[in-house]
């Protein structure tokens, strides 16, 4: 290249075709250069060249997290970042990079929505494998096993009819022994069965099976557990159904075995475009902090937002010290994969 | 002499049903089902008193079968005896026109005392599943009268109250110790669930069910 132009032009075209969008801003924030996969990824929405020489911040969504990182290289220090995932209403997802330049910041993009699809696709295969296969063993330990117990109880018991006048009461207390073992047996293979796919869940949906949830919960333990149920009655799609009807059941465990609380109240809303289901309970509640580290490492919390956002909902949690504990989930309905 | 069939899938319990029964003096159980059309088949060439059915029948559901046997013969009784327990399937199985429900869990004697209970036109349900329907006529009692008034969560009445007294969602956050995001979800409950389009909405509905005051 013999002179300024002719770099110049090379560098237009090496921004234009880049497979990545591109974007400086110096110092005080004013854009310098600009292509137009950037004004795509970060949903500008105006041409690269009406773009220089505005203002980046007054282009980007305040309550970003990318926001605060290009506001604080403006006006408090130039800090090189990362934002591993920007999501659009499109469904346009991307990746942000900031690197410090001598007098500014340039800002590179990435077309991630791909990837994110994808691995959205293997934690629905992932969980829908699961279910598939805790429902084939709850089958085969309900319908298999359950009904040969029932025989072994019936037959056991038309023995003891034949036997009742000429054995010892020694002999026929063992026999009542092994009768009761028996009944034993029954009950706990019905429930692990249940607790692995309750047939209900299948047979007749999402309401059904969390109204038989909480009248179980209600009758042992000392909390006391309430519905609400607002909205059409009508069968959503299968996954959802286990999946939310899981995570209620996560976030019950969670309020029965830590809370303390005394009630614990369950919404499920059907709105016509989505549902809300909401668990809240009157406990004791965690601290900022602690509330932090259990969404970070507590499985059971991790486990409602991967079965979320496999859904392309949303998980929050509210909690304060000895205010109780809020779990909200948000499944959007017609979006879905 | 009662005549009798049964309708599972699983050979081993029917085989032992039928033999335990057939040591009872007044029932005779002539044959064994697995199949919706099985049954049909042997009710053609030879009509019965009662039917013992359970429900899952692998892809075949007895609640089903019990409501067409019910059209084609209305005299004959169905007593479902499954390993269900919900509701769902007990309700299920009245509404089919089932004169009964066993858990199978339950003793031979039970068995007998239900097989005569539903051919002398009578009901029975075992212990269990009677309470079921118990709860389940409380229940709708306890909706029904409640049906003018929408169920509102203590929580959802409270920030309906303080809505009403003019506080903004952070004040009503402060309040009650929730996050700004939980009262503004909650407002959002209460306009759907009342089916209001604003805030005004909300006050009208407050006051028109006295809900403006804690106290």
């Amino acid at each position: 290249m013999n002179n300024v132009t002719d770099t110049y032009d090379f560098l237009v075209s090496v921004m234009r075709n880049a497979p990545l969008g591109i974007l400086t801003y110096n110092l005080d924030g004013t854009i310098t250069m600009c292509n137009r996969l950037a004004t795509v990824h970060l949903d500008l929405g105006e041409s690269p060249k009406s773009l220089v020489e505005r203002t980046i911040t007054d282009f980007i969504d305040p309550s970003s997290e990318l926001f605060g990182y290009i506001n604080d290289s403006i006006n408090r220090s130039r800090q090189d970042f990362h934002v591993s995932e920007l999501s659009f209403e499109s469904g346009l997802a991307v990746s942000v990079t900031g690197r410090k330049l001598t007098n500014g910041m340039i800002i590179t993009t990435h077309d991630i929505t791909a990837i994110k699809m994808y691995q959205r696709h293997s934690v629905t295969a992932m969980l829908q494998g699961q279910e598939q296969e805790r429902h084939r063993l709850a089958k085969e330990i309900h319908d298999g096993i359950g009904p040969l117990m029932s025989t072994i109880k019936l037959n056991i018991d038309s023995i003891k009819n034949d036997l009742k006048s000429d054995i010892s009461t020694a002999t026929l207390n063992k026999f009542d022994s092994i009768r009761d073992l028996i009944k034993d047996v029954s009950e706990d293979i019905r429930s692990i069965s249940h607790a692995l796919m309750p047939s209900a869940l299948r047979d007749f949906g999402l309401r059904s099976a969390l109204e038989n949830l909480i009248e179980k919960i209600n009758d042992g333990e000392t909390v006391q557990v309430k519905l609400y149920y607002t909205g059409s009655d009508a069968r959503l799609n299968i996954h959802t159904e286990i999946a939310l009807y899981r995570i209620s059941q996560e976030l019950i465990n969670n309020a029965l075995k830590y809370s303390q609380a005394q009630q614990i109240v369950i919404q499920l809303i059907r709105y016509h475009d989505k549902v809300l289901l909401t668990v809240e309970d009157n406990g004791l509640g965690c601290n900022q902090q602690d509330l932090e580290s259990l969404m970070t490492s507590g499985i059971g919390l991790q486990n409602i937002s991967t079965r979320t956002e496999a859904l392309k909902g949303s998980f929050i949690i509210d909690s304060s010290e000895g205010n109780g504990f809020t779990g909200t989930v948000e499944i959007p309905l017609n979006k879905q994969l | 002499m009662i005549k009798a069939i049964i309708v599972d899938d699983h050979k081993v319990f029917s085989d032992g049903i039928i033999s335990i029964l057939n040591e009872v003096d007044d029932i005779n159980v002539i044959n064994s089902a697995t199949s919706a059309k099985d049954l049909i088949d042997l009710l053609r060439k030879e009509p019965v008193d009662v039917i013992l059915m359970d429900i899952s029948l692998g892809t075949e559901s007895g609640l089903d079968i019990t409501l067409t046997v019910k059209k084609l013969y209305p005299d004959i009784k169905v007593l479902i005896l499954s390993m269900h327990a919900e509701k769902g399937y007990i309700i299920k199985a009245i509404e089919s026109g089932a004169s009964g429900y066993l858990l199978k869990e339950i003793g031979a004697d039970e068995m007998v005392k239900a097989i005569r209970e539903v051919y002398n036109g009578g009901t029975y349900y075992s212990q269990q599943v009677s309470s079921i329907i118990v709860s389940q006529l409380t229940e709708n009692r306890s909706n029904h009268n409640d049906q003018s008034v929408i169920q509102l969560t203590p929580r959802e009445r409270e920030v309906l109250i303080l809505i009403t007294k003019e506080y903004t969602n952070q004040e009503i956050a402060n309040e009650l110790f929730i996050s700004i995001r939980t009262v503004d979800t909650h407002r959002r409950n209460l306009l759907e669930k009342i089916n209001a389009k604003n805030t005004v909405g909300l006050v009208k509905y407050a006051i028109k069910y006295g809900l403006t005051d804690t106290k």
